[in-house]
């Protein structure tokens, strides 16, 4: 049992970069029910923004700011290009273009980067964690402080800024919001840049704990399971569903493979485990509670 | 000044809902647009307030007119934003997932300055019952408190003219009563015009000035709102006299074909 702490550790370190890029998706799904299947590209998208400001040579903050300001543009881009045109259509229409979208996300970044891997230096201070048997590199540090902020920022946007509650006011219904003066149009727009932003942050934090490649898009795959455990439309289940997946991925990874000689079980546990959660609650674990009153 | 002359509108392209209707909504007034369902008072709205497309429908002929501005191809965004004209949807368009104060917020989000945290509590002030639930969901309040935040998210737009579609809509009695001394008070006290559609007639009538009848997406008859009180169709047809059931069918013809006369 000696690993056990390290597991539940090395777990929520995966979990919370899972949460990053489930929360991306959740935003979408709730301003315009559209499942946003490219959200893996975005975050190779966040990555090779990254690689390329910090070519710049500025010094990092600046470098960071320059991260978010293209991230961001290339989320407009991709919404008034693919998306807007197909507003007012069934969202499943704009689900099945994401799909191609991710494609040719992949051809492109193949152009750009090459199909080697890159390897992202960040010069961070050295933070390593030693406590009894509990051991983590500064880089599972750093990406966790990483991920708790990003999460806590786009929080604090949703739920309190100005912005933030247009947004949901849109995501319930775009007529109501129209006639109230909200330029819903906008508001998408919006939706889209942020959205992109924050999976950016996660391919960023993956890029850098592995290497950055034309196709670690994959990791979006696995955001799936998550914002299905979550319930869809669920912020506050995105979060507990992604550290719960990552937990479990990593106990496998720890425990069961050994036990049982069968390696690379765990990239299979997160969608096991959503099929067992699905088996026994339909809805996800923390699906959205209809308001009804009577 | 709203004017609103022989508007013809029709849907997918096919379906017409209102033929040449015309009516005048005058300065510093209530009017008040009686009729029953299907009678074309909502399609009439949201050709005014420009959200007509979202429906698939389209204005065919005629013009709307906000002090002497055509409304007809602007967009909804900028006839609220710029024109200072909002649409209160039927049926309580509360943001049901937000507090009574983020729907507040919300709503202003078209003309946000600094005078938005003194205008929500100016806008409370005629509210009292939701100033103790800021905190509280939109959708768990009651029917007449629902009304109520939507009205004011609607004054939080900063509205010079209102169109308010059907406010009494499946409340009780007495908050019909309340949510229409309200009304009567905001044209009073702000200083906004309001066109009211309703289909409780007698609460319309009493606080408006003027009033239009539709049917079948005809204006069939209009007065100022006393003559139409004391008239006998209206009595009949809406507010149920008190002899109403000793009439017969003859009679009840008499406003059928009367109605076919004026449209």
């Amino acid at each position: 049992m000696d690993f056990l702490l390290q597991a539940m550790f090395v777990g929520i370190i995966k979990g919370s970069i899972y949460v990053i890029i489930a929360l991306s998706m959740v935003i979408i799904y709730k301003s315009s029910e559209v499942f946003n299947f490219a959200v893996g590209e975005f975050c190779t998208l966040g990555a090779i923004m990254f690689f390329f400001a910090a070519r710049t040579g500025l010094p990092l903050p600046l470098v960071f700011l320059l991260f978010v300001i293209l991230c961001g543009l290339a989320g407009m881009i991709i919404e008034k290009i693919v998306i807007q045109p197909l507003m007012g259509r069934d969202p499943l229409s704009t689900t099945l273009v994401t799909i191609g979208l991710s494609s040719f996300l992949v051809g492109l970044f193949q152009i750009t980067i090459g199909s080697t891997p890159i390897s992202l230096e960040i010069k961070l201070p050295v933070l390593m964690l030693e406590i009894g048997d509990l051991f983590l590199t500064s880089e599972q540090v750093w990406s966790v402080i990483f991920a708790i902020s990003a999460i806590a920022l786009l929080l604090l946007f949703y739920q309190f800024s100005r912005w933030g509650i247009i947004m949901r006011a849109t995501a319930e219904g775009q007529v109501k919001a129209m006639v109230f003066g909200i330029n819903t149009r906008y508001i998408l727009t919006l939706t889209w840049v942020i959205a992109t932003i924050v999976a950016a942050m996660g391919g960023l934090v993956v890029a850098w704990s592995g290497t950055l490649t034309y196709n670690m898009g994959i990791i979006g795959l696995v955001a799936i399971p998550v914002v299905l455990v979550a319930g869809l439309d669920s912020i506050g289940g995105c979060i507990i569903g992604g550290i719960l997946i990552g937990i479990v991925e990593s106990l496998t990874s720890f425990y069961f493979e050994d036990a049982t000689g069968l390696k690379g079980f765990r990239s299979v546990t997160p969608y096991l485990f959503l099929l067992i959660v699905l088996m026994i609650r339909p809805t996800g674990l923390f699906g959205q509670v209809r308001i009804e009153r009577v | 000044m709203l004017e609103v002359k022989n508007l013809t509108v029709v849907y997918n392209g096919v379906i017409s809902v209102l033929h040449g209707v015309s009516l005048e909504a005058r300065e510093g007034a209530i009017t008040a647009l009686l009729g029953g369902n299907g009678s074309g008072k909502t399609t009439l709205m949201r050709a005014i307030s420009g959200i007509l497309t979202i429906y698939e429908g389209e204005i065919q002929e005629g013009n709307i007119e906000l002090a002497k501005i055509k409304l007809n191809h602007l967009k909804a965004v900028d006839i609220t934003k710029k024109l200072h004209l909002t649409y209160l949807m039927e049926g309580r368009p509360v943001f049901e997932y937000l507090s009574i104060r983020e729907n507040l917020i919300a709503s202003a989000s078209c003309r946000w300055d600094s005078a938005v945290p003194k205008d929500i509590e100016r806008v409370l002030a005629f509210f009292p019952p939701l100033k103790n639930r800021m905190q509280s969901k939109a959708g768990y309040l009651s029917g007449g408190e629902q009304q109520m935040l939507a009205m004011g998210m609607a004054l939080m737009t900063n509205p010079r003219f209102l169109l308010l579609d059907e406010p009494s809509l499946g409340l009780a009695p007495i908050m019909v009563k309340e949510i229409f001394k309200v009304i009567s008070r905001i044209n009073r006290e702000r200083k906004i015009d309001i066109l009211l559609s309703e289909q409780n007639a007698m609460v319309a009538l009493r606080i408006s000035s003027y009033a239009y009848v539709m049917e079948n997406g005809r204006v069939v008859m209009d007065g100022s709102s006393i003559e139409l009180i004391e008239n006998a169709d209206i009595q009949e047809a809406y507010l149920g006299s008190k002899d109403a059931g000793k009439k017969d069918y003859k009679e009840a013809k008499r406003y059928k074909r009367r109605k076919r006369w004026l449209g």
